[in-house]
């Protein structure tokens, strides 16, 4: 970490705010992501990811709080913030009329640090064209086309919004493999979203729920997935749960089986679920990412 | 620079296509006619610079329209939006092609104007002349209308549209108030209502041209 970074954050939220009419897209978002790490946002479809990202890379104007990227407010300096950042939208308006070799001209005089060679790398890693029109690429070549935007210019912030929509498994697994795990090991910090769990689990370090534009859980994907437990149990006859243990995020009663998945687990807390409501088998169950994901998402549907 | 420049003229490239051809249609038709019958030589370049002069109302409408609002259309000014280049570079690029525009409809049918003119003897007051002030400045006036829709809309056709109707609908306005008045031209130097009315749209054309600039500028979304 250089004396210019200073300690600070590679992404501040504070209090970030969107609405659309009546409806708070994200309510209050306050996260803070450290340099060198890989965050993976996930959330249910219009959990707010796309508007949080957009406000972050400064195309979308919040409705209240503050964002920050590399020490910039994104709003002030948003010139500056995107020659540092790699962005990859949720879905791809690059120019139809141009051809791929065009998009990447067109790039290399936006952004004062293209690099040929990584540029050069992506084309014949993704096998594409640079003759070819982007309106008669395939779904999946346009989005090989803006990772290849967003990469090449060795950003010190790739801010991915769903990046391997649309790609075909094996082109997935190279840019799994190939292109992010080597940005991730350079040190650089990566934010993406996504709705593949399986790519959070093997990419990212720091993982954050969003649900309903709020904010469920920020933490480190193994202390969340080593503090979060599911328990079951069986009710003793004609009994019901009486007290639910701190930090349970979802239950479910079916017959006499209890099932309750708590967060910050801990020896304690069995205990005094134990001592605290009527039941007789106990089982603790690890959880994968998916089923903590699930499991939160779910509670707070139930109004947990 | 150059790039965004080059991009602009690609997606304005239809609309020069076609102010070419309504600009030059005209008196290329004209001169055809002139060949074949030579005493029509006057009426012949009259018409075609009426219409030239006419239709180039509608090519700046057209480019004004289509700046901004037509690349939020189909949602290529999101690409941009993640590209690093300023909104005043994006302003430049964009305003680059219609003074062009403007400026070589007027350099070729001013020098047809010229070139008509040129055999007739001399008079003290041209009419031409108060007439192509009054064309000039409502082909500002459809511009700025049409930039300003152009900046807060996201659909290039709207723009267009408001830019080529407002100013009309301005004039009929304007006509409304001369009637409910009483003005007309017995109780109204013809000249100082011609003035007041070209004042009128003059700083119309500013005030929409500035603020849709302004706000283009302090807009965040692409």
């Amino acid at each position: 970490m250089n004396a210019e970074t200073n300690g600070q954050p590679a992404i501040h939220l504070s209090g970030l705010s969107k609405r659309f009419g009546r409806t708070w897209a994200v309510d209050d978002l306050s996260l803070e992501v450290p340099r060198g790490s890989t965050f993976g946002l996930i959330g249910p479809n219009g959990a707010g990811k796309t508007t949080t990202i957009k406000m972050l890379m400064g195309v979308l104007r919040p409705t209240a709080g503050r964002a920050e990227a590399l020490g910039l407010d994104v709003l002030e300096e948003p010139v500056q913030l995107k020659q540092r950042v790699g962005y990859v939208p949720e879905s791809h308006h690059i120019y139809r009329w141009m051809r791929v070799e065009q998009v990447i001209g067109f790039c290399r005089a936006a952004f004062e640090s293209w690099n040929d060679q990584t540029c050069q790398e992506m084309l014949d890693l993704f096998a594409l064209d640079p003759r070819k029109k982007v309106k008669h690429l395939s779904k999946g070549m346009l989005v090989k086309l803006s990772l290849l935007v967003a990469v090449s210019h060795d950003p010190e912030l790739p801010v991915l919004d769903e990046p391997m929509a649309g790609l075909d498994p094996l082109a997935r697994e190279e840019f799994l493999d190939g292109v992010l795990r080597t940005i991730c090991e350079r040190g650089r910090t990566v934010l993406f979203s996504t709705h593949t769990l399986d790519d959070v689990r093997r990419l990212a370090d720091t993982v954050g729920i969003l649900y309903e534009g709020r904010l469920l859980v920020h933490r480190n994907i193994e202390e969340l997935l080593a503090g979060t437990k599911r328990v079951r149990t069986t009710l003793r006859d004609g009994a019901a749960p009486e007290h639910l243990p701190d930090g349970t995020i979802w239950q479910r009663v079916e017959g006499r089986e209890w099932s309750v998945t708590v967060s910050d687990f801990s020896p304690e807390k069995l205990q005094a679920l134990r001592e605290e409501n009527a039941v007789d088998h106990v089982e603790v169950i690890d959880l994968g990412l998916e089923d903590v994901f699930k499991d939160f998402v779910k509670g707070k549907r139930a109004g947990l | 620079m150059s790039w965004l420049i080059w991009k602009e003229y690609r997606v304005q490239r239809l609309i020069l296509i076609f102010g070419a051809i309504v600009l030059l249609a005209p008196h290329v038709t004209a001169l055809a006619l002139t060949l074949r019958w030579p005493d029509l030589q006057r009426n012949c370049f009259d018409g075609s610079l009426y219409f030239s002069l006419m239709f180039s109302q509608v090519v700046l409408a057209l480019l004004g329209g289509n700046a901004i609002a037509g690349e939020r259309a189909d949602r290529s000014a999101e690409f941009l939006a993640c590209l690093p280049f300023s909104r005043r570079q994006h302003l430049a690029s964009k305003l680059i092609f219609s003074p062009l525009a403007a400026t070589i409809i007027w350099v070729v049918n001013l020098s047809v104007l010229c070139l008509v003119r040129s055999g007739a003897p001399s008079a003290q007051h041209h009419p031409e002349t108060d007439w192509c002030v009054c064309v000039a400045i409502m082909g500002l006036t459809f511009f700025c209308v049409s930039w300003c829709a152009s900046c807060l809309l996201e659909s290039g056709v709207f723009s267009i549209a408001i830019g080529l109707v407002t100013p009309w609908v301005i004039g009929m306005g304007i006509g409304l108030v001369f009637w409910w008045l009483d003005l007309s031209a017995d109780t109204l130097d013809d000249g100082i209502a011609g003035s007041w009315i070209l004042g009128i749209y003059l700083v119309l054309s500013l005030v929409c041209f500035l603020s849709g600039t302004a706000y283009y500028l302090r807009r965040v979304e692409p």
